[in-house]
């Protein structure tokens, strides 16, 4: 799982300002606390936070799916914010995977585990979080 | 190697040392990071092309949307945000 590996990438973004931290919970997971969102034009939380599984063997498979807290507002409004992929206990709450991969022919490029990691997914969440419908 | 000496003219920030963060990741190469960049230059860091792009300047008190083609003089700690006008990767039940 590489786990200093995911340290390093989480650093990058700590950097930067955005809190973010591995955890494991009933998955592993990287949470992503307050990653912004286009919500405000519609009455809607400026940040949401947000989970991204670890996949087993990281960083060979691509990084994939994102959650929101179960219940969330945007889940219906994002793409592919209601096809549940599975529910997640994390961080004391329950969080819905939505059915979200920019790796896999999903406007992202392909997976480059030289390159990708969960700091430049964050780019992907913020893409995904900044276009509601 | 010597060391570079870099003259600093007053108000202008060190080119070698000037860094802003899209996306929350920091930017500093000084072969790519300039004083003055536009927005497509911006999206293009984190590798987004300019059609697709909108790019947001989130910190500072004039924080607004970047146009492609808008110059912008950078100052070091600027934190931009780029999104894209097509989502795709998303899949309905």
């Amino acid at each position: 799982m590489a786990p200093e590996r995911i340290a390093r990438e989480l650093a990058i973004l700590q950097e930067g300002g955005q809190e973010a931290s591995y955890l494991e919970g009933s998955r592993p997971c990287v949470l992503y606390r307050a990653v912004p969102t286009a919500g405000a034009s519609l009455g809607l939380p400026t940040t949401t936070d947000v989970i991204v599984p670890v996949p087993p063997g990281y960083p060979g498979p691509m990084i994939d799916l994102a959650g929101l807290p179960v219940g969330s507002p945007f889940l219906p409004r994002l793409a592919g914010g209601t096809n549940n992929q599975g529910i997640v206990e994390l961080d004391g709450r329950q969080w819905q995977l939505a059915s979200y991969h920019p790796h896999q022919n999903g406007g992202g490029p392909p997976w480059n585990p030289m390159v990708h990691g969960f700091h430049t997914y964050m780019d992907h969440l913020i893409a995904w979080l900044g276009k509601l419908n | 190697m010597t060391q570079a000496t870099h003259q600093h003219e007053r108000g202008k920030p060190d080119q070698a040392q000037l860094h802003i963060f899209v996306n929350r990741r920091k930017f500093d190469n000084p072969e790519k990071v300039k004083p003055v960049m536009t927005g497509a230059e911006i999206a293009d860091l984190v590798g987004v092309p300019a059609a697709n792009a909108v790019v947001r300047l989130e910190s500072g008190p004039d924080q607004r949307e970047i146009a492609a083609d808008m110059p912008v003089e950078l100052k070091n700690g600027m934190q931009f945000l780029v999104t894209r006008r097509t989502v795709e990767g998303g899949y309905g039940a």
